[in-house]
C-alpha cells in the first residue's frame, strides 16, 4: 500500500503546490517522489501485499513492473531540461501529469481484477493524451488526436471484452476458465484491447506518428513506462487463459508480424524518432515472446528492464538535439565530437537495443528466447533472431550517422541541469547491468506467479 | 430475442449511425440524445433502474446539454463537420465491420443465461442495494474513478491553456505602468 500511497500522494501535492511554485520545484517535487517510490519498492521488495479484497494485488511481477515505469519515468524527468529549455516550459502540470500515469501504469500492473485494469488503462492513458500535446504544434495536436481516437477504441475493445468474459465466467477476476466461442471472443477482444496500447501489430499504427509527434521527453516516458504496463495487463490475460488453442495461434501471429513488420519498416524511415518508435514496435514484438515460456515472468520483466534503459537512454540523446521538429539522421552528424556524453549515450544506447553482448540489451533478448525455447517454441524463437539480426542494420544506421558522419557545422551542444546526470546514469545502468547480467536479473526471479 | 429486444437493437443501432453520419453537428448531437434515451430504457428493461436514471439524468441530461452548448457557441457547427479524406476506406471499414459482427454473432449463438447474474439480488438495481455493492466490495474501483476524473479535469485543463502562461499583472500595476511611460515621453 505504501507504494499505491506514495504515488498517489505525489501526483497531488504536485497538482497542488503547482499554483505556487514554478514548474521547475513541481519537476524536483517529482522527482522525489519518484525516488521515495524507489525506496518504498526496496523495502518491500519480494513482499506481496493484497488490500482491497484482492482487487490490489502487488506482487513481485507488479514491483518488478512499477520499477520499470519508475525508472521510465525518472529518465524522462531528468533528461528535459534543456529540451524545455530551448523550447519553452510548459505548463507545470506537466509534472503532476506524468505523476497520474505512473500511478496509472502501478495500478493496472498490480490487480487481476479486469474492472480495476480498465480503470488504471484510462489513469494511465488520459494523461498521455495530454502530454502528447504539451508543446502547441501541428505535430503535437495530430499526435494527440491520434492517440486519443486510437486509445478510445482500443478501451472500447477492452471494454467489450470485459463484458463477453464476465459473460463467459461469471467474474471479472483473472484466473478463471471458461469454455466455448464466447470465452473464445472475450480473450481474443481482451488482448486486442491490449496489444493496441503495448503497440502490437496490427495494432500498432498510431505509434510512430505519436511517438514523432510528441515532445522527445514524453515519448521517452510513452516508450518506456506504458510499454510496461501495458506489457503487465497483457502478460496477466495470456497467462491466466493459458495458451492453448486459438490464442496461442493469435499471439503467435501478433509476435511474428511484430517483430517483422517493426523492423522491416524501422529500415527506411529517416528520421530518428521515427525510427526507434518502429524499433519499439518490433521490441514489444521480442518481449511478447517470453509468453511462450512455462514461466514468462521474469524473462518479461527483465526484459522491459533492459528496454527501458536502452531506449530511455537513445530517446534521451534525441531530447537533446530535437528542436521541436524531430531529428533527421542529418543532425546526428559527428555526434562524438559535438558533445562526446550523448556519442557515448548514443552508442551504447543503439547496441544495448541491437542487442550486442556486454550490454544489457543482449541479456534481455538471451533471457527472452530462453524463456520460449524452454516452452518448445523453436520455429518462432529462429524467426525472431532473425528478425533481430535484421534490426541490426538499421541499428547501426542510425550509428553510423552519429559516429562516421561529419556535420556541416560542427557547434558543440551543451548540456545543462539534469540532463548529463539522467544520461549518464542510464549509460552506466546500461553498461553495468550489461557486465553483471545475475544483478538485473536477480530483481525479478521472485516474480515466477503472475496468477495465483 | 423478443420484440423488444429487436426494436431496441434497430433503435440503438440506427440512432448510432445517425449520430455518427448526420452533417449537421446539432443534429448528430440530438441523434445522440435519443441514443442514450434507448439505452436508458434498455437498462430499465434489465432491471437496472439506477443505473436507467442516471443514463437520462447524467448522459441524456447535464452531459448532452453541455455538448449541445460547446456546438452552438463554435462557429462552425453551422457547417457541415469533416472533410473525409479517406472515403475509399468506407467500404473496407463497412466490410470489416460486418465481418466482426458476424464473428461476434457466431459466437453468441450458443449462449445461455450466465448463472451467477440469477444469484446476485438488487432488488431491480435501486440505490440501496447497489451503494452497499459500490461502498463495500467495489469501493477500489470508486476511490480510482474519482482519481481518474481528476487527472481527466486536470488534462483537459492543460489541453485548452495556450503554450505559455503569461505572469498575472494586477490593473494598477498595469496602469502606473502607462503613466510612467506617459511621463517618460
Amino acid at each position: 500500500m505504501t507504494t499505491l500511497w506514495i504515488l498517489f500522494l505525489t501526483a497531488l501535492v504536485t497538482t497542488f503546490s503547482g499554483f505556487f511554485a514554478p514548474p521547475r520545484t513541481i519537476k524536483a517535487l517529482t522527482l522525489v517522489g519518484m525516488a521515495a517510490t524507489l525506496v518504498s519498492l526496496a523495502f518491500g521488495w519480494g513482499e506481496t501485499v493484497v488490500a482491497y479484497g484482492g482487487m490490489y494485488t502487488f506482487d513481485a511481477f507488479a514491483q518488478g513492473i512499477t520499477l520499470v515505469m519508475v525508472v521510465g519515468a525518472m529518465i524522462a524527468l531528468l533528461a528535459d531540461c534543456d529540451y524545455h529549455k530551448r523550447l519553452g516550459w510548459p505548463a507545470f502540470e506537466y509534472y503532476p501529469l506524468v505523476a497520474f500515469a505512473v500511478l496509472g501504469g502501478h495500478v493496472m500492473a498490480s490487480t487481476p481484477h479486469l474492472g480495476v485494469m480498465i480503470v488504471g488503462l484510462e489513469i494511465l492513458s488520459i494523461p498521455l493524451y495530454a502530454l502528447a500535446a504539451s508543446r502547441r504544434s501541428e505535430r503535437g495536436f495530430e499526435a494527440s488526436l491520434k492517440y486519443f481516437l486510437l486509445g478510445a477504441v482500443a478501451a472500447a475493445f477492452f471494454l467489450y471484452g470485459i463484458a463477453l468474459y464476465f459473460g463467459a465466467t461469471g467474474g471479472f477476476v483473472l484466473g478463471a476458465q471458461g469454455s466455448g466461442l464466447v470465452w473464445a471472443a472475450a480473450v481474443m477482444m481482451l488482448m486486442a484491447g491490449l496489444a493496441f496500447k503495448a503497440a502490437l501489430v496490427p495494432f500498432h499504427w498510431w505509434t510512430p506518428d505519436v511517438y514523432q509527434g510528441s515532445p522527445s521527453p514524453v515519448t521517452l516516458f510513452m516508450a518506456t513506462a506504458v510499454k510496461a504496463a501495458a506489457f503487465a495487463a497483457f502478460a496477466r490475460v495470456v497467462v491466466s487463459v493459458g495458451l492453448g488453442g486459438p490464442a496461442f495461434y493469435a499471439l503467435a501471429a501478433l509476435v511474428l508480424l511484430t517483430v517483422f513488420w517493426g523492423n522491416l519498416v524501422a529500415m527506411v524511415q529517416g528520421e530518428a524518432k521515427r525510427m526507434l518508435a518502429y524499433s519499439s514496435v518490433a521490441h514489444a514484438g521480442y518481449i511478447a515472446v517470453a509468453l511462450f515460456g512455462p514461466n514468462p515472468a521474469p524473462a518479461l520483466g527483465y526484459y522491459l528492464l533492459a528496454y527501458a534503459l536502452s531506449t530511455g537512454l537513445a530517446f534521451a540523446v534525441l531530447a537533446q538535439l530535437d528542436e521541436g521538429e524531430g531529428v533527421p539522421l542529418r543532425s546526428l552528424a559527428g555526434l562524438w565530437g559535438r558533445s562526446p556524453l550523448l556519442g557515448l549515450g548514443w552508442t551504447v544506447a543503439l547496441l544495448s537495443l541491437a542487442g550486442l553482448p556486454p550490454l544489457v540489451g543482449f541479456w534481455g533478448k538471451y533471457m527472452v528466447f530462453l524463456e520460449a525455447a524452454r516452452g518448445g517454441q523453436y520455429l518462432i524463437v529462429a524467426l525472431a533472431l532473425f528478425a533481430a539480426a535484421i534490426a541490426a542494420y538499421y541499428y547501426l544506421r542510425l550509428l553510423g550517422a552519429a559516429l562516421f558522419s561529419k556535420a556541416e557545422k560542427a557547434e558543440p551542444v551543451a548540456l545543462s541541469g539534469s540532463a548529463p546526470v539522467g544520461i549518464a546514469l542510464a549509460t552506466v545502468l546500461v553498461v553495468l547491468l550489461g557486465v553483471l547480467p545475475g544483478l538485473g536479473y536477480g530483481l525479478f526471479t521472485a516474480a515466477s506467479a503472475i496468477i495465483r | 430475442m423478443s420484440a423488444f429486444d429487436l426494436i431496441a437493437g434497430v433503435l440503438l443501432v440506427a440512432s448510432a449511425l445517425a449520430a455518427v453520419t448526420l452533417k449537421n453537428a446539432v443534429h448528430a448531437g440530438l441523434a445522440l440524445v435519443g441514443n442514450f434515451l434507448v439505452l436508458a430504457m434498455v437498462y430499465f428493461a434489465l432491471e437496472a433502474q439506477f443505473l436507467g436514471w442516471i443514463q437520462i439524468i447524467v448522459y441524456a441530461g447535464a452531459v448532452m446539454v453541455l455538448f449541445l452548448f460547446v456546438i452552438m457557441l463554435l462557429y462552425d457547427a453551422k457547417a457541415d463537420v469533416g472533410v473525409d479524406r479517406l472515403r475509399w476506406m468506407r467500404p473496407v471499414g463497412a466490410a470489416l465491420a460486418a465481418v466482426f459482427f458476424l464473428a461476434l454473432a457466431y459466437a453468441f449463438s450458443g449462449v445461455g443465461p450466465v448463472n451467477p447474474l440469477a444469484d446476485v439480488k438488487l432488488a431491480g438495481g435501486l440505490p440501496g442495494p447497489l451503494g452497499k455493492l459500490l461502498y463495500g466490495l467495489w469501493l477500489y474501483i470508486v476511490l480510482l474513478i474519482a482519481v481518474l476524473l481528476f487527472v481527466a479535469t486536470v488534462s483537459a485543463v492543460v489541453l485548452v491553456q495556450p503554450q505559455t502562461r503569461k505572469a498575472r499583472v494586477k490593473p494598477q500595476v498595469s496602469e502606473r505602468d502607462r503613466e510612467l511611460e506617459e511621463v517618460g515621453k
